[in-house]
């Protein structure tokens, strides 16, 4: 049965914005994510026009206090006040999309109406972080594990999914990506796709992995790119969906490189 | 089943893909255009396949022109060293308006949205590297390359990208100021909007 209060009625939440899409002439249709009912689709009237009161608050990354009027297919948002705009997130383009990863992850993941208090209270504290100045590239894989865990698909990355024994630092470990799962050397031939985990990466994966909060990682930026890789295949096996804003958090090209202006590319993917 | 006769169901059709075009108005447009008489469809047909066939992209700064280089690019008077890098056509003329600004535009045809996959490869954004770097070689000053962006996630992306890779020609970059529209009322910003205009304060 639906959590939701019952139709025409007006409810206030508060709800982080993950993603907005023009409808109409001057609408908006805001993706949230919120404490007691996951996520929440709510058309936003007029916030493309100019003199809009709520446009400068209905953005992606913006926490707000949202007073909402449910409707038949979506809700609609009467006011907004906000609550934490992470406005600095702006300054900063690796941890702009780190965040921006976090939101694309969460919609994908998420349910309408499933209450997700957790993940919301891990998203805000992320943003606060990324905020503060965290390491983006460390928070993200924090954030990813932490989602992984609360959707209920923890896998445990002490051990080797084939034989089951715990791994060590000193064992060679390869990853499959496409299953999430680590592998010891005898029992990588055969699994096609995998690939060399070096020890630190190792360490920081069962590290994060029971970590109640962001760690700081003893890792450099082309073996976290590696990690997420590895978690950006795991997830987009798992939604079954592509996850487009991971092609931006990998290294951007320079004036005077080679080719300067692409989407930045996959760097760091380990090889064996 | 369609009560239109096919020619004016395909008229209907035609305006409908147009944006902001819903079913009622192409209906109505379509009616207007039936009703008018047959020069009046022959100047709108003639004008929409002329702008076609000769609007194009200026090749120095992407701005849709009917002549290459475009009108602005071509001005003796515009100062070539000041470069203005905005989204849209549109934005060109909405700087236009302010009969304030006398340097060349660059624009970019889009923004960078990580969630919908547009990267800068899809973007002007090689063209307007390149166009820094020619000018660098031709030993044009280059004073300023002013972004002008909507602040929005997109345009904050695009900003930062772009800032990030042309840090290393060692051009002096800014942004437009955001905050209180003229005429506002203090009183009825909102949170996001006043913090904005408080950090671009400038002192007087």
């Amino acid at each position: 049965m639906s959590n939701l209060p019952p139709q025409r009625h007006r409810f206030d939440v508060a709800a982080l914005q993950l993603k907005q899409y023009p409808y109409g002439e001057g609408d908006q249709i805001l993706l949230l994510l919120t404490r007691e009912h996951g996520l929440l689709r709510a058309i936003a009237k007029g916030t493309r026009k100019p003199r809009s009161k709520l446009a400068g608050l209905l953005a992606p990354l913006r926490c707000n206090q949202l007073t909402l009027v449910c409707g038949r297919n979506l809700h609609r948002v009467e006011q907004a006040s906000s609550l934490q705009s992470f406005s600095s997130l702006q300054n900063d383009y690796d941890a702009l999309m780190a965040g921006l990863v976090m939101g694309e992850v969460t919609a994908a993941f998420c349910q309408e109406e499933d209450p997700q208090p957790a993940l919301f209270d891990a998203f805000c504290l992320g943003l606060l972080q990324l905020q503060s100045g965290f390491a983006p590239r460390a928070l993200l894989l924090w954030f990813l594990l932490y989602l992984l865990e609360n959707q209920g698909f923890y896998q445990d990355w002490r051990y080797c999914a084939g034989c089951e024994r715990q791994l060590q630092a000193k064992d060679r470990v390869f990853l499959l990506g496409s299953a999430g799962v680590l592998l010891c050397q005898p029992c990588k031939p055969g699994a096609e796709g995998a690939r060399y985990l070096y020890p630190e990466q190792l360490l920081a994966l069962q590290q994060l992995q029971q970590a109640p909060e962001p760690l700081p990682l003893d890792l450099d930026e082309r073996r976290c790119n590696g990690l997420l890789w590895f978690l950006q295949q795991h997830l987009e096996q798992l939604s079954g969906k592509s996850l487009k804003s991971f092609a931006f958090l990998y290294p951007l090209p320079e004036a005077g490189s080679a080719s300067p202006v692409a989407t930045p590319v996959k760097q760091g993917v380990n090889t064996p | 089943m369609s009560y239109l006769t096919p020619p004016l169901g395909r008229l209907v059709g035609a305006f409908q893909k147009l944006p902001g075009i819903g079913p009622k108005n192409a209906q109505r447009l379509a009616f207007h255009i039936v009703r008018q008489p047959r020069q009046v469809a022959e100047d709108l047909a003639e004008a929409l396949l002329n702008a076609k066939d000769t609007i194009r992209f200026c090749s120095i700064c992407s701005n849709l022109s009917a002549s290459d280089p475009c009108e602005i690019c071509q001005h003796s008077e515009r100062d070539q060293g000041l470069i203005c890098v905005v989204a849209d056509a549109r934005d060109v003329l909405a700087l236009e308006r302010t009969h304030e600004y006398r340097g060349t535009y660059h624009v970019l045809q889009g923004l960078i949205s990580p969630m919908d996959g547009i990267g800068p490869e899809q973007l002007k954004v090689r063209e307007l590297l390149q166009r820094l770097q020619q000018m660098q070689t031709d030993g044009v000053a280059l004073r300023e390359v002013i972004f002008a962006l909507s602040p929005t996630v997109e345009g904050d992306a695009t900003t930062l990208y772009l800032t990030r890779m042309l840090r290393s020609l060692d051009i002096p970059m800014s942004r437009i100021a955001f905050g209180l529209p003229m005429g506002g009322d203090l009183e009825y910003a909102d949170e996001v909007t006043l913090a904005r205009a408080l950090e671009g304060r400038r002192s007087i």
